[in-house]
C-alpha cells in the first residue's frame, strides 16, 4: 500500500455483502434421482436428466427443500408460502441444459438476520434471501481443451444472500463462520470449503465515511478458506481506496483471488454481463408449503450453536471463550455433553471443559495436521474411556502429564487408559517415604543448588522439582512432590541456623 | 406498426439496416445482440429474408399491446390459477407429488449410448505423475474456455 | 386375410382375440402396405421391419397364452420422430439430431412396449415441432393422402398421413399449438390432445413446455379412446403429470348413448366464426350443429374474447421457452458438432456452440429461437413475455366462463381445408395464423379432438375432395365426456363407412 495514501485511507470505510452457496446433505441431486456424491469416476453418477439431454425433465428432490427451509428458518429468514423455480438461461459447457434451474423473484425465503460478535462487539447482519438452486458439473482445463464432468451438474446448492451491512474483514468472516456452523449443526451442509461444498464470494466497495450512497462494488470470486476471505477482502478494500485516491474509478468487475500473491485480478475471457433471461421453470409447479410443514420443520431443529454457548455459560459457567471453542465444532459440542451425562458429577464440568479444549483437541489438531483420515472424535476415543482418563488423573492416579502421554497412547491403541497405566507402569508414586527418600538423595546429590537455593535463590526449587520428577521418571505426583520438598528444604534451612 | 429491425454491429459483423432510417429509437430492435445471446451464426443470406419476416410477425404480435391485464390479480388469484391448471394447491400435500430421497436408477438409460452419441469423448484420466488410467466412461471435450 | 391395414384397432383387436388372424398376419399387411405406399405419401422418415414382426411373434405368444390382453396387443402403430425410443435413432427432422440415438425409453414407449404394441417406424414432423404443414422437415415432405400437391398439416404431419393412408392402425403424436388435431382434420382422421398433464412429457423432445403434450391420431374414436387409455396417467419422472383416476375410456365410449345429447349445453364462440373462416368449413360445421340440436343439444352462443390474441401470445410463449429448451443442442455432448476444415485454425467455444447451430438448425427454428431469446431478454421481457403469459391467464378465464354456460364448445378444427405445399411457407405470419382456433385451447391446458365431419370440394383436383375437421372442447380432465360426444356424433355423420371407397390413394 503506497504509504503517501496511508493517513487519507482513514477517511473511506468498507462495505461487503456476501454470497453463500452450500451443498446439500442429501442422498440424491436436487432434480433426479442420481447420487449426490463428491470424489468419484467422472460422469459415473449421471442420467438423462443431469446430462441435459432431450426430453429429460426435472422432479423437485422433497429432501433439498426440507433442509433449505430448515435452514432458512435458523437463520431467521421468513419462509415464502408460494416460491416458483426459474431457468437461468446462459450457455456453458459445464450447464448441460443450457440453463441452470434457480429461484429469482419468488424465492423460498426472504427477509432475516443472523446476529455476530467479533471482538466482543455484537452485530446483526441482515440477510436478503437464500433460495434453492442446482450446482452445475466440473471443468478440467488442460493446453487448449477442457474437458467436462456432470457428476456435480444437478447436485442441490442453497444459495444464501446478505445485504450489504457488513464493514470489515473480520465481520465477513465471523458471519461465515457462524454460517457454516449453523448450517453444520442443522445436518444441511458438511461446510468444507476445500472440497467446495460451502463457496463464499464477496462484493466489496468502499465509500467515504459518512457518505449514504455505495461505491461501485467488485465481485471477489476463489477464496476457499476463512483466512483468504479475510485476505482476498482485505487486499480489495485497500486497492479500491488507492484507486479512488491516485484520482480513477473503480470498475464494477469480477475479480479471482490469487492465493499464492495475495492479491485480485479481473476474471479474463468472460463475456460481458449476461443476460440470463429469467422465466418460470414451466416443467416445476410452484412450491407451496403449508403451515404444517413449516412447523414441523421448525420443531425439527435441535438446539443451535449461539444457544448452546448461552447455555453452557449460563449453566455451566463457562468463560465465553470456552463456550465458543467448545461449540464451534457440533461434534465437539456433543461429545462434551455426553461426557457431562455419564460424568454424573463425578468431576467438576469446568475441568472436563479444560480436558476437551486443552487436551483433546489439541491432540486432533496433531492428527490433522499429520494428515491422518477425517475420522470422528467418537470413533477415536470413545466417551466412557475419556472420562476414565480423566478420573486417573482427578483422582490422583497419574499425573497430568502422564495422562498426556497416556491419551496420546489411547489415541494410536484404542485402549483404555486403566489398561495402559498398568501395563507401562505408569501409575503415580504417591506415596510419602518413598519421595520423601527420593527428595533426599536429590538434595545430597545437589549441595551447591541447594546452598544457593537456601541462600535465597527460589528459582532453584524448580530445579528439584524437575531432578525428582526425573529420577522418578516423571510418575511422581507432583502435588506430594512440593509439599515433601518444601518441608524438606525447610528441615534443612532450620537445620542451618542450628 | 412494424419494427425497424436493425442489425447492429456486434463481433460477428453484422451491419444491416431493414428499412425506413426515420424510424423512432424505441422501435429500433438490436437483433445483433439477441443472435449473440442465441448462439446463432447467421448467414448473409438469412439475414437477407430474416429481417423482414421479424418484422411482420413482431408487427402482428404488437396487438398484445391491446389487452387490459390490469384485473387479472381480481379475476383469478394465483392458488386458483395452480389448481386449475396443474391440480396444485395450497391444502395438499405438496410433497405427494415430490419424490423422496432415494437413488434410483432409469432402467432403460444406457449410458454406453450416450458415448457413442458423443462428438469427442476424452477416456484417460489425468494425474501428476503420467500414470493416467481408462476410465469408465470419461470426459467430454471442448475447446478451451479461457478463464 | 386382405386389406387388414383397413381396419381399426378395435376391429383387429376383436379378430385377434377371436384367434381369427395373428399379429404377423397384420404386421404383414401394413409392412406390405407401406412398402407400396409410403413412397408416395412419405408418412415415415424410419421404419424397422424387422422389429415390427419380432413384435408381433411376441404378441402372438402372449395372447396365445390367453387373459386379460391389452387392447393394443399385437396392433401395429407409428410414433413421431420425437419420442425417444431406445437404440433408435430420434431426429425430430433436424440435421442437428441425424445422427443421434436415444439412450433410454420415453415413458409413453415404455407404456407401449408393457402393452406389447407393434412398432412399424417414427413418422415425419416439422422440426422439433415447429410448424403447421410438416414442410419444415429437413429430410422430407409428406404429402396429404387426398391430395399429393398438399400438406398433411403439421407438426405431426407424418402420424396424421400414415394414419389416413392406412399406414398404420393409428399413431402417436404432439401437440402443442394443433399439431394433433390440425394434421387430423387436414387428413381426415380422428386426432385429440388431452388435458395438460394426463400423458407424460419424461422422453419426449421438449418445444414449449407448457404447452406440449402428447396426442393420439386414430381411425376413430374408439381407437382414439383406446391409445389414450393406454399412455394416460401420472408419472413421477414428470412433476407436470396430474393426479388423475384414469378412466377407462374405451369402455365409456362403448357406452356412449344418443340420449346424453339431450339438454347438453353445446357453445359456439364467435370468435370462431368470424371472417377468414372457408365458407365450405363453415357450412359443415354448422350441419353438425343442427345434428345435435336434433338430438336435444341446447345451442349456446358464447364469448372467448381474449382469445383475438391467442395468436400473439402463443407466439411470445411457445417460442421463448422453444429457445431455452432448445440451448442444449451445442454440439458438446451428442448431436451435429461443427467441424473445422483441415488445415485451418481451430474452432473457439463460441464458434462451436453459433456454427453447430448455424449449420444444424433450419430457418423456422432459428426464426422462433431468435423471436423466443428476443422476447425474454432484458428490457423487453415484460412488454412480451409477461404481458403474454397475463393474457395466458386472461384466456383461460373466459373459457373458465364458458364452460359455466356450456358443457362442450364445438367449431372448426382450421380456417380452412389442407393448402398446397410451398403456399404458405414463404409467409411464416400466414403459417401461424391458420392454428388459430386450435392455440386458445393450448394455452389453456383444455382436452380437445378434431374429427371429420364432411368434405369440401378440392379446386385444384377436378372430382377430388379435402377432408374437414370439426373441434371438440372440454372442460379440464373431462376426456370421457370429450370422446362420448365425439363417438356419438360420428355415429350419426359415419364418415368412416361412407367414404371407405376414397381411402384409395393414387398419385400422379
Amino acid at each position: 500500500m503506497n504509504s503517501v495514501h496511508s493517513t487519507d485511507s482513514g477517511q473511506f470505510e468498507s462495505v461487503i455483502g456476501l454470497e453463500v452457496h452450500s451443498q446439500l446433505l442429501t442422498k440424491t441431486k436436487m432434480f433426479c434421482t442420481c447420487p449426490n456424491i463428491f470424489g468419484i469416476e467422472p460422469n459415473s453418477a449421471v442420467c438423462p436428466v443431469c446430462l441435459g439431454l432431450p426430453g429429460a425433465l426435472p422432479v423437485i428432490n422433497f429432501e433439498g427443500i426440507k433442509l433449505a427451509v430448515k435452514a432458512a428458518l435458523a437463520l431467521n429468514i421468513d419462509i415464502n408460502k408460494r416460491s416458483v423455480f426459474v431457468r437461468k438461461n446462459y450457455f456453458y459447457p459445464d450447464l448441460p441444459k443450457g440453463y441452470q434451474i434457480s429461484q429469482y423473484l419468488e424465492p423460498v425465503s426472504s427477509g432475516g438476520y443472523l446476529d455476530i460478535k467479533v471482538e466482543g462487539v455484537e452485530k446483526r447482519v441482515e440477510i436478503n434471501r437464500l433460495h434453492i438452486e442446482e450446482d452445475a458439473g466440473k471443468l478440467i482445463h488442460v493446453e487448449n481443451e477442457s474437458y467436462v464432468d456432470l457428476n456435480r451438474a444437478g447436485t442441490p446448492l442453497i444459495e444464501i444472500v446478505s445485504e450489504p451491512n457488513i464493514n470489515s474483514s473480520g465481520e465477513a468472516v465471523a458471519y461465515l463462520k457462524e454460517l457454516r456452523n449453523i448450517l453444520v449443526y442443522l445436518g444441511v451442509s458438511d461446510g468444507n470449503m476445500e472440497e467446495g461444498s460451502f463457496r463464499c464470494d464477496a462484493n466489496v466497495s468502499v465509500r467515504k465515511k459518512g457518505d449514504p450512497g455505495l461505491g461501485t462494488r467488485t465481485e471477489v470470486k476463489n477464496v476457499n478458506s476463512f483466512k483468504f476471505v479475510e485476505k482476498a477482502i482485505n487486499y480489495e478494500i485497500e486497492r479500491q481506496i488507492d484507486v479512488i485516491l491516485d484520482g480513477g474509478k473503480v470498475i464494477q468487475e469480477t475479480r479471482l483471488y490469487d492465493s499464492k500473491e495475495d492479491l485480485t485480478r479481473p476474471m479474463r475471457g468472460k463475456e460481458e454481463a449476461h443476460d440470463y433471461r429469467y422465466f418460470e421453470e414451466p416443467d416445476l409447479p410452484p412450491l407451496i408449503l403449508t403451515d404444517k410443514f413449516i412447523s414441523e420443520i421448525k420443531g425439527s431443529i435441535t438446539e443451535l450453536p449461539t444457544a448452546k454457548r448461552e447455555r453452557y455459560t449460563a449453566e455451566y459457567l463457562l468463560t465465553e471463550y470456552d463456550g465458543g471453542v467448545l461449540t464451534q465444532d457440533k461434534e465437539i459440542a456433543l461429545y462434551f455433553e455426553d461426557l457431562i451425562e455419564i460424568n454424573e458429577g463425578r468431576v467438576e464440568i469446568k475441568k472436563i471443559a479444560n480436558w476437551v479444549i486443552n487436551d483433546l483437541l489439541s491432540e486432533l489438531k496433531t492428527r490433522d495436521k499429520m494428515k491422518v483420515r477425517k475420522e470422528r472424535v467418537i470413533d477415536l476415543v470413545k466417551i466412557e474411556n475419556f472420562l476414565g482418563l480423566i478420573l486417573e488423573v482427578e483422582t490422583g492416579n497419574i499425573n497430568k502429564n502422564t495422562g498426556k502421554t497416556v491419551l496420546a497412547e489411547m489415541l494410536l491403541s484404542g485402549k483404555k487408559a486403566g489398561e495402559i497405566i498398568k501395563e507401562k507402569n505408569l501409575a503415580q508414586v504417591s506415596d510419602e517415604k518413598g519421595i520423601g527418600d527420593i527428595i533426599n538423595h536429590v538434595l545430597e546429590e545437589n549441595p551447591k543448588e541447594l546452598t544457593d537455593l537456601i541462600s535465597g535463590k527460589d528459582k532453584l526449587f524448580g530445579f528439584f522439582v524437575g531432578a525428582v520428577m526425573k529420577k522418578t521418571k516423571g510418575k511422581a505426583n507432583p502435588k506430594k512432590v512440593n509439599e515433601i520438598l518444601k518441608r524438606s528444604i525447610a528441615e534443612k534451612i532450620k537445620g542451618c541456623r542450628e | 406498426m412494424s419494427k425497424h429491425i436493425t442489425m447492429k454491429k456486434t463481433e460477428g459483423g453484422y451491419s444491416m439496416n431493414n428499412g425506413n432510417d426515420n424510424a423512432d429509437a424505441a422501435d429500433i430492435i438490436d437483433i445483433g445482440h439477441v443472435i449473440n445471446l442465441a448462439k446463432l451464426d447467421l448467414s448473409r443470406k438469412d439475414l437477407g429474408h430474416l429481417g423482414s419476416e421479424l418484422n411482420g410477425i413482431l408487427g402482428y404480435i404488437d396487438i398484445i399491446k391491446e389487452a387490459d391485464v390490469s384485473k387479472i390479480s381480481g379475476i383469478l388469484d394465483e392458488l386458483e390459477y395452480d389448481k386449475l391448471v396443474r391440480g396444485v394447491d395450497l391444502n395438499d400435500e405438496f410433497f405427494k407429488d415430490c419424490r423422496i430421497d432415494e437413488c434410483k436408477t432409469d432402467d432403460s438409460f444406457d449410458f454406453a449410448i450416450v458415448e457413442g452419441n458423443a462428438p469427442s469423448l476424452r477416456v484417460r484420466s489425468f494425474t501428476d505423475n503420467g500414470s493416467d488410467t481408462e476410465l469408465r466412461h470419461g470426459f467430454f471435450v471442448v475447446p478451451q474456455i479461457i478463464e | 386375410m386382405d386389406n387388414l391395414y383397413g381396419l381399426t384397432i378395435g376391429e383387429l383387436g376383436e379378430l385377434l382375440r377371436q384367434g381369427e388372424i395373428k399379429s404377423v398376419d397384420i404386421a404383414d399387411s401394413y409392412i406390405k402396405r407401406i412398402k407400396e405406399v409410403d413412397t408416395s405419401v412419405g408418412a415415415y422418415l424410419q421404419t424397422d421391419f424387422e422389429e415390427a414382426m419380432k413384435n408381433a411373434e411376441n404378441a402372438d405368444k402372449i395372447i396365445m397364452s390367453g387373459g386379460d390382453i391389452p387392447p393394443i396387443t399385437g396392433i401395429p402403430l407409428s410414433i413421431k420422430d420425437i419420442f425417444l425410443i431406445k437404440g433408435k435413432k430420434t431426429t425430430c427432422a433436424s440435421k442437428i439430431l441425424n445422427n443421434f440415438i436415444s439412450p433410454y425409453d420415453a415413458t409413453v414407449v415404455k407404456k407401449l412396449k408393457q402393452n406389447n404394441y407393434v412398432f412399424l417406424g417414427k413418422t415425419n414432423l416439422d422440426e422439433f415441432a415447429m410448424g403447421s404443414s410438416t414442410e419444415n422437415s429437413a429430410y422430407k415432405v409428406t404429402r396429404n393422402p387426398y391430395d399429393s400437391k398438399r400438406v398433411p398439416g403439421g407438426s405431426s404431419g407424418g402420424s396424421a398421413a400414415s394414419v389416413s393412408a392406412d399406414l398404420c392402425a393409428g399413431s402417436f403424436g404432439t401437440d402443442t399449438g394443433g399439431s394433433v388435431r390440425q394434421p387430423a382434420a387436414f387428413c381426415g382422421v380422428v386426432g385429440l390432445k388431452p388435458t395438460y398433464g394426463l400423458i407424460s412429457r419424461y422422453g419426449i423432445v421438449a418445444f414449449s413446455s407448457s404447452l406440449d403434450q402428447a396426442g393420439v391420431l386414430a381411425k376413430d374414436t374408439t381407437d382414439a379412446a383406446i391409445l389414450l387409455g393406454a399412455v394416460a396417467g401420472f408419472d413421477e419422472r414428470d412433476q407436470t403429470t396430474r393426479r388423475f383416476e384414469v378412466k377407462n375410456y374405451a369402455d365409456i365410449v362403448g357406452r356412449a348413448n344418443k340420449a346424453s345429447i339431450k339438454g347438453l349445453r353445446v357453445g359456439m364462440p364467435v370468435e370462431f366464426f368470424s371472417e377468414g373462416l372457408d365458407p365450405g368449413v363453415n357450412s359443415k360445421i354448422l350441419e353438425v350443429r343442427e345434428l345435435l340440436k336434433g338430438l336435444g343439444a341446447n345451442i349456446v352462443d358464447i364469448s372467448l374474447p381474449d382469445t383475438k390474441y391467442s395468436v400473439a401470445a402463443y407466439y411470445i410463449i411457445a417460442t421463448s421457452e422453444a429457445s431455452s429448451n432448445l440451448e442444449r443442442y451445442d454440439g458438446i455432448r451428442f448431436g451435429y458438432r461443427y467441424k473445422q476444415e483441415q488445415g485451418t485454425r481451430g474452432l473457439g467455444l463460441d464458434d462451436l456452440y453459433s456454427k453447430s447451430r448455424e449449420f444444424g438448425f433450419g430457418d423456422e427454428v432459428k426464426r422462433r429461437i431468435i423471436l423466443g431469446t428476443f422476447a425474454l431478454s432484458a428490457g423487453y421481457y415484460d412488454a412480451y413475455y409477461k404481458k403474454a403469459s397475463l393474457i395466458r391467464k386472461l384466456i383461460i378465464k373466459n373459457y373458465k366462463d364458458a364452460f359455466e354456460k356450456a358443457d362442450i364448445i364445438i367449431g372448426p378444427t382450421s380456417p380452412a381445408p389442407a393448402f398446397l405445399i410451398g403456399e404458405k411457407t414463404g409467409d411464416p405470419l400466414s403459417m401461424y395464423l391458420s392454428d388459430i382456433y386450435t392455440i386458445s385451447v393450448n394455452l389453456s391446458y383444455l382436452p380437445a379432438l378434431s374429427m371429420p365431419v364432411g368434405f369440401a370440394d378440392n379446386p385444384t383436383k377436378p372430382g377430388g375432395v379435402l377432408p374437414i375437421g370439426l373441434q371438440i372442447i372440454s372442460p379440464w380432465l373431462t376426456e370421457d365426456r370429450l370422446l362420448s360426444v365425439a363417438k356419438i356424433i360420428e355415429g350419426e355423420i359415419k364418415f368412416r363407412e361412407n367414404n371407405i371407397n376414397k381411402k384409395d390413394i393414387r398419385y400422379e
